[in-house]
């Protein structure tokens, strides 16, 4: 069954005439590469001022008009974007946790394509999946979608420090990062987060979770099924029980935000009953308060 | 209810709910989630178990099985027939027993008897509780003999029961718990007469369980004439003041002011210092008394058998003694003066003595109290017969076994009187000794000890059947070729003579006929040893029947003592100097000897501690250094080395030792000037004060002039010359009585100027002619060469008037050959200091010499002023004369035991530290002694003096305790430095080894394994009879410690089987018949009631 519905390309058109119209220049695919400085394009030439850096001054006008002048760039707009996509069999438990992992992929994606920035998608679980290569323009947006819509649960639970490692050896170049993904990961997505970090590329974090795991169902005696490794737990949940797991998902929760958080990293968090328009227009607004 | 057994009701509460519960598997609903991450932390946090699957359908047969199980424990009587928890074979307890309360109020002293069926070893621990409350924890190993008892001491904690319960390491009760009403605190009347309020009093009103009444010695007479009215007295102390009778009660005298008939005040101490003499002794257990000053003290001579428990250098503190059979303490230091009162070991000090005078007299007595034979080596219990109550072992538990083993107890009791009853005097000890072999047996003895009053003693028959050696003592290693003393006691039925036989590896060394009498025999017979390293003395004794008793001991002998015989000169070739005569007759007496020049003697403590005696005969004072001396003073001191020195024209006063640190270790004074009919002497030092003489050697030659000055008598005359280029007179020629006069001005000595002898000398003559003395001498002291003069006429001329010359020659720059011509032509003597602070004794010994004093060379017989050990067997009567002796003081503290004709010292020992030194005056040579040498008794009297005055044995660092239990042996080792200056801290990580000896036999080797600081245990299980000897040593390594060794007795006596085998009496019957109704009585109060089996074994 297609994730995407017949009008899944209305909504992301008018996705991206919301998105410009409410974030101008602020998207997050639209920022500029504050580190990519040797990646610009001449703009033009200013006076000089004290206090500029004299490297920018432009010796050849000086020799020709014994004026200081200063080379004013423009950073390259053709902004590379990794979207990494969990397909774990945790972001299948339900129907509709799935499909909002793929819409706001395509969404994020649609973004970019449409700002001429040039995409790639990388899936992973326990280790990386065949990803869709960087690509361009709004065209491409289909064969995305096909590709979005072939990406099956993969089983095996999920090592997103590994992923990360093996993302950072295929990629071509720098760009912007974005971790689409549940983080059910054992040891947790701070060692994955410090991997990603390390090369100082722009990052967020779009933490899907479903309405059901904040939870469980009812109360008694269960046996629980863990959807990526078959293991299974016969509890017996009782009020007390209930509370204290309230509390462990709470703690996860908080903590996966503070640690995107305490890393420069920007976080989004939304349950996917949230329509996936929403949590893309909410990725851009959360991140852009920042720098 | 009460009849379901406690497993019963333990299934059912607990076993079938679970059993129905999950009797069958149930069906979960399942539910997938995202991650199980989540849970397990949940979980975690909750801390739940985990359901998990396993739970299986229980085996329909199990449940049948549990069921019936169920329905059989339901039916049972938890006292019945099915073995419950108590009825395996648990060890139990078999008696618990406390002591009479009679003098001894508030300690509960008591012992835990257990058995143990099996032949592991259990470890278990009797718990003690008083009304509940836990007092002490007993640890037990138990074996499977009959020997697991200890004994316990504790506070008496007040009226009410005490419980004790036997636990095992998970503290699970092994056996019902046995139980003793305790008497009440008696309390003690004290009647102190002191003048005021003092310390003392303070410290006896702290003493629990005593009351005290003070009154002052004005009102004492009178109260001891009404003292029969009044109420009686318990302890009677007197401080200070000492009545003209003393009382028949327990009485401590503390600092007493007045001499009585059992002692004398012959001096006092200035803040002595406190040395145990008896580690052992109780009055200072757990008292810490050293190192603190004590005030003036009397110096108390006692006389009669006394034992010392502490003393100080000069005299003792602690005093014991029997009075008419009541003990009598004496604490010399006063407490209202000096530190004592303040430390917080005095009221411990006096509560200690308090107990020691209320205690029952025939606890064992200390050493050097002279016991009498009986209470020589009687047990701890055989005068008390103990208050007991009977547990009665496991097994006796449930109706029907119960009753079956009563009548069958009764029935054994019954009969074990028929086969072995006990004499009355012995029937509580029976209770002590056989309580394992049945309770009920024990029961029936202390039935009857209990009904048997003091009118009918009289009905005992008082036979006994079999003739029993109960003991052997020996000191616990012996040397080589030394006497020593064996005990044996024996128990003996009836007046007989027997045939004595000690054997000795086999080979009989003592054979004679004894008579004995009945009851227990003391034999005691001095043997000497042999020089084999395990020597087995085999005791046996046949009365001629087939009632032949034997026993054996192993001794671990010892080498030869080794003697240092110190001498001025080295010994001849030929061996026939003056040392040779004595090394000899030592060597035929066993006692290996090394006769050495001072030159050669050793440079260090650990060459001293090669020898267990050093002999000094003949050595001048300044031929010692001072370090040597030192070291001397040390090996006596503190390392229990024996020193003698014999007298001679170099030893003593004449040999300059007054003032050097081995004066300070010898028994006799050497400063002695009062022998008043040598006539008036004149003596003029003539000191070179040249420039030479400047600094150290001027100050030496004042410190010369000053000892010389110190020997002479008051009415002898003095005077001192300087002399340089010219003569000045430092200090005319006047009586010594001014001496003071003469010292002071010799500071004036100035050195200064050129070196002219003759006119001084000359000066000296002139003055010494006009002298009013008998003898006139001049002592010459220089460290240069003279201006060239006739000193052979000057000498003449002085020697004509009756002048000597004597002359010191200091340092290698001195004209010696002038001066020892000076010497010879004076008819003096010359000498040369070569060791510059040797000169004051020189002065001295040269000075005497001159006089000629110190020294009496008129023939004198031997008195012996006090009998001794060290005389046993000489006939000192026949001892001929001696031609000559040295004239020393006595010292007070010291015991003069042989005088000369004239009073004077000739032999007296003191000790000093840990050592005895003893000074003989006269000599053992070839010159004053010389009609000794002849003499039969001249070396067995010079080997009982070595002897005696010798240390025992070299400290060991290893102290061994062997014990034999069932088919083990148990070796304690406790391993602790014996030498100074580490002497008392202990030895750890040591690997040691104990080695099983048994002539004829390889030795059996095993380790020992460390357990606490310095304690290392090993057990080992062996087939070799008793005797054995065991040896440790320490596995070659990094840390070495020199072997040690003990010996075991056969067969093995425990304290509680030295008493006398029981004998028939009438008084068995009535024991039998009152256990048959204390049993009775417990049966029927135990019935209803809990299942404390104890009894109370007094109504």
């Amino acid at each position: 069954m297609s994730a995407f519905g017949s009008d899944f390309l209305q909504k992301l058109e008018y996705l991206a005439l919301v998105a410009r119209r409410v974030y101008p220049r602020r998207l997050p695919i639209e920022r500029r590469q504050a580190t990519q400085r040797g990646r610009v394009e001449f703009a033009d030439h200013r006076c000089y001022t004290p206090g500029d850096d004299d490297r920018y001054l432009d010796w050849n006008v000086y020799a020709r008009t014994d004026d200081l002048a200063v080379k004013l760039f423009e950073p390259e707009h053709d902004l590379h974007v990794y979207l990494l996509l969990d397909v774990s069999a945790s972001m299948a438990t339900t129907p509709a946790k799935r499909q909002a992992a793929l819409q706001v992929t395509a969404g994020l994606a649609y973004l970019a394509l449409s700002h001429l920035d040039r995409v790639a998608v990388y899936p992973f679980a326990r280790q990386p999946g065949p990803a869709f290569p960087l690509t361009r323009g709004k065209g491409r947006i289909l064969s995305l979608l096909n590709y979005l819509n072939s990406l099956e649960p993969v089983a095996g639970g999920t090592d997103l420090a590994r992923c990360a490692r093996a993302l950072l050896q295929r990629r071509p170049r720098r760009g912007l990062l974005v971790l689409i993904s549940d983080l059910y990961d054992p040891d947790g997505p701070d060692p994955a987060l410090d991997i990603l970090r390390h090369q100082r590329d722009a990052m967020h974090v779009v933490h899907l979770t479903d309405p059901t795991e904040t939870a469980p169902l009812r109360q008694g005696l269960l046996e629980l099924v863990d959807a990526e490794t078959a293991e299974t737990r016969r509890v017996a949940v009782d009020a007390h029980l209930h509370s204290i797991y309230t509390q462990v998902y709470e703690s996860f929760l908080s903590d996966a935000r503070q640690a995107c958080l305490q890393r420069g990293i920007g976080y989004t968090h939304r349950t996917t009953d949230v329509p996936f328009t929403e949590i893309v227009l909410n990725t851009l607004r959360e991140s852009g308060g920042r720098p | 209810m009460t009849l379901l057994h406690p497993l019963a009701l333990l299934w059912a509460l607990l076993v079938l709910p679970i059993l129905v519960a999950h009797g069958r598997r149930r069906r979960y609903p399942t539910q997938t989630v995202a991650t199980l991450m989540f849970w397990d932390r949940a979980l975690q946090a909750a801390q739940k178990r985990r359901w998990r699957e396993g739970w299986r359908t229980p085996n329909p047969l199990w449940v049948t099985l549990s069921l019936l199980a169920l329905l059989v424990l339901a039916m049972t009587d938890p006292r019945g027939t099915i073995p419950g928890p108590y009825d395996r074979p648990h060890p139990a307890i078999a008696a618990l027993a406390l002591r009479p309360q009679v003098r001894y109020p508030h300690i509960l002293e008591g012992f835990v008897r257990l058995t143990c069926p099996t032949e592991d070893p259990h470890d278990v621990e009797v718990q003690l509780r008083h009304n509940g409350q836990l007092l002490q924890v007993i640890p037990f190993t138990l074996d499977a003999t009959d020997h697991n008892q200890q004994i316990f001491e504790l506070p008496h904690p007040g009226p009410g029961h005490l419980d004790a319960a036997l636990v095992n390491n998970d503290n699970v009760p092994l056996c019902p718990a046995a139980r003793l009403e305790l008497p009440a605190i008696s309390t003690r009347d004290v009647l102190l007469v002191s003048q005021e309020d003092t310390p003392l009093e303070q410290a006896l009103i702290a003493v629990p369980g005593t009351r005290v009444q003070r009154i002052d010695p004005d009102d004492y007479a009178a109260w001891s004439e009404q003292a029969g009215t009044d109420r009686p007295k318990d302890v009677l102390v007197f401080h200070g003041y000492v009545p003209s009778a003393l009382p028949e009660k327990p009485t401590l005298f503390v600092a007493p002011q007045h001499d009585s008939d059992r002692w004398r005040i012959v001096g006092q101490m200035d803040e002595p210092i406190l040395m145990p003499a008896d580690d052992d002794a109780p009055p200072l257990n757990s008292v810490w008394l050293k190192d603190i000053a004590l005030g003036p003290t009397p110096i108390i001579a006692a006389s009669g058998q006394v034992a010392v428990l502490a003393r100080a250098i000069r005299g003792p503190l602690l005093l014991r003694w029997d009075a008419g059979g009541q003990p009598v303490i004496l604490l010399a230091p006063d407490p209202a003066k000096g530190e004592l009162a303040h430390r917080a070991a005095f009221p411990i000090l006096i509560q200690n003595i308090l107990n020691e005078l209320l205690l029952p007299m025939a606890r064992p007595r200390h050493e050097g109290m002279a016991a009498d034979a009986d209470g020589a080596h009687r047990n701890d219990n055989s005068a008390l017969p103990p208050v007991i109550a009977i547990t009665p072992s496991a097994g006796l538990s449930g109706p029907l076994p119960r009753r079956i083993l009563l009548i069958t107890a009764v029935l054994l009791g019954l009969v074990t009187w028929v086969l072995e009853p006990g004499q009355p005097g012995q029937q509580a000890q029976r209770l002590v000794t056989d309580g394992t072999r049945l309770a009920l047996v024990g029961l029936a003895a202390l039935a009857a000890a209990d009904v048997r009053g003091p009118a009918l003693p009289g009905l005992a028959t008082g036979r006994s059947e079999t003739l029993k050696i109960t003991r052997i003592d020996a000191p616990p290693r012996i040397r080589a070729d030394a006497p020593f003393e064996l005990s044996i006691a024996l128990h003996n039925p009836r007046p007989q003579a027997v045939e004595l036989t000690i054997q000795r590896n086999g080979r009989a060394v003592l054979q004679e006929t004894v008579d004995i009498e009945p009851g227990i025999n003391h034999l005691a017979r001095t043997l000497r040893a042999s020089a084999q390293t395990w020597q087995r003395y085999t005791v046996q004794i046949d009365p001629g029947s087939s009632d032949r008793a034997s026993a054996s001991i192993m001794l671990p002998g010892e080498a030869r003592p080794r003697v240092l015989l110190v001498s001025h000169v080295p010994p001849t070739r030929d061996g026939r100097d003056g040392t040779s005569y004595l090394a000899d007759a030592l060597r035929t007496q066993a006692i290996e000897v090394e006769p050495r020049p001072l030159s050669q003697v050793p440079y260090s403590l650990d060459g001293w501690r090669h020898y267990d005696l050093v002999i000094i005969d003949d050595v001048p004072a300044e031929a010692w250094t001072d370090e040597t001396m030192s070291q001397l003073r040390t090996y006596v001191h503190a390392e229990g080395g024996g020193l003698i020195m014999l007298g001679g024209p170099r030893s003593f006063g004449p040999g300059g030792y007054h003032n050097t640190i081995l004066a300070d270790l010898l028994p006799v004074r050497c400063r002695f000037t009062a022998n008043a009919d040598r006539p008036h002497m004149a003596i003029v030092y003539v000191i070179d004060a040249s420039g030479s003489m400047a600094g150290i050697k001027r100050a030496l030659a004042y410190e010369a002039c000053r000892a010389g000055l110190a020997t002479l008598t008051p009415n002898d005359q003095a005077g001192i010359l300087a002399f340089a280029a010219t003569f000045t007179w430092v200090s005319p020629i006047e009586p010594v009585r001014n001496s003071g006069a003469n010292s002071s001005s010799l500071t004036v000595l100035a050195a200064g100027g050129g070196t002219d002898l003759a006119p001084a000398l000359r000066e000296a003559g002139r003055a010494l002619r006009v002298a009013d003395a008998g003898r006139r001498h001049i002592v010459v002291l220089t460290d240069g060469h003279t201006r060239p003069s006739d000193f052979y006429g000057l000498t003449r001329g002085l020697s004509a008037a009756g002048i000597t010359i004597s002359t010191v020659a200091i340092g290698d720059q001195a004209d010696r050959s002038l001066l020892e011509h000076l010497a010879d032509w004076g008819q003096g003597r010359a000498y040369i200091a070569g060791d510059l602070s040797r000169i004051p004794q020189l002065f001295a010994r040269e000075t005497l010499a001159a006089a000629r004093t110190g020294i009496d060379q008129r023939p004198t017989r031997i008195g012996v002023r006090s009998p001794d050990p060290m005389f046993e067997g000489i006939a000192l009567g026949a001892a001929p004369p001696l031609l000559g002796h040295v004239l020393t003081g006595e010292r007070p503290s010291a015991r003069t035991l042989l005088v000369t004709e004239a009073g004077r010292p000739l032999l007296a020992t003191w000790r000093y530290g840990l050592g005895q030194c003893l000074a003989f005056t006269s000599d053992a040579r070839n010159r004053w002694a010389v009609q000794w040498l002849a003499w039969p008794g001249f070396g067995p009297f010079w080997a009982q003096v070595v002897r005696e005055t010798m240390r025992p044995f070299p400290p060991s660092p290893l102290e061994i305790k062997a014990e034999v239990i069932a088919h083990s042996v148990r070796v304690a080792v406790e391993a602790r430095h014996s030498q100074a200056p580490h002497a008392g801290r202990y030895f750890n990580h040591l690997s040691l080894i104990a080695e099983i000896h048994q002539p004829g036999c390889e030795p059996q080797r095993f380790p020992l394994t460390q357990h606490a600081p310095g304690l290392y245990r090993g057990q080992y299980r062996t087939t070799l009879g008793e005797p054995f000897g065991v040896r440790v040593r320490s596995v070659e390594g990094k840390r070495t410690i020199e072997p040690a060794s003990v010996g075991v007795q056969s067969p093995a006596m425990p304290r509680n089987r030295q008493n006398a085998p029981p004998s028939r009496s009438l008084w068995g019957l009535l024991s039998a018949v009152a256990a048959c109704l204390l049993v009775v009585e417990a049966v029927l109060r135990q019935r209803p009631g809990p299942r404390t089996d104890a009894v109370r074994a007094t109504p």
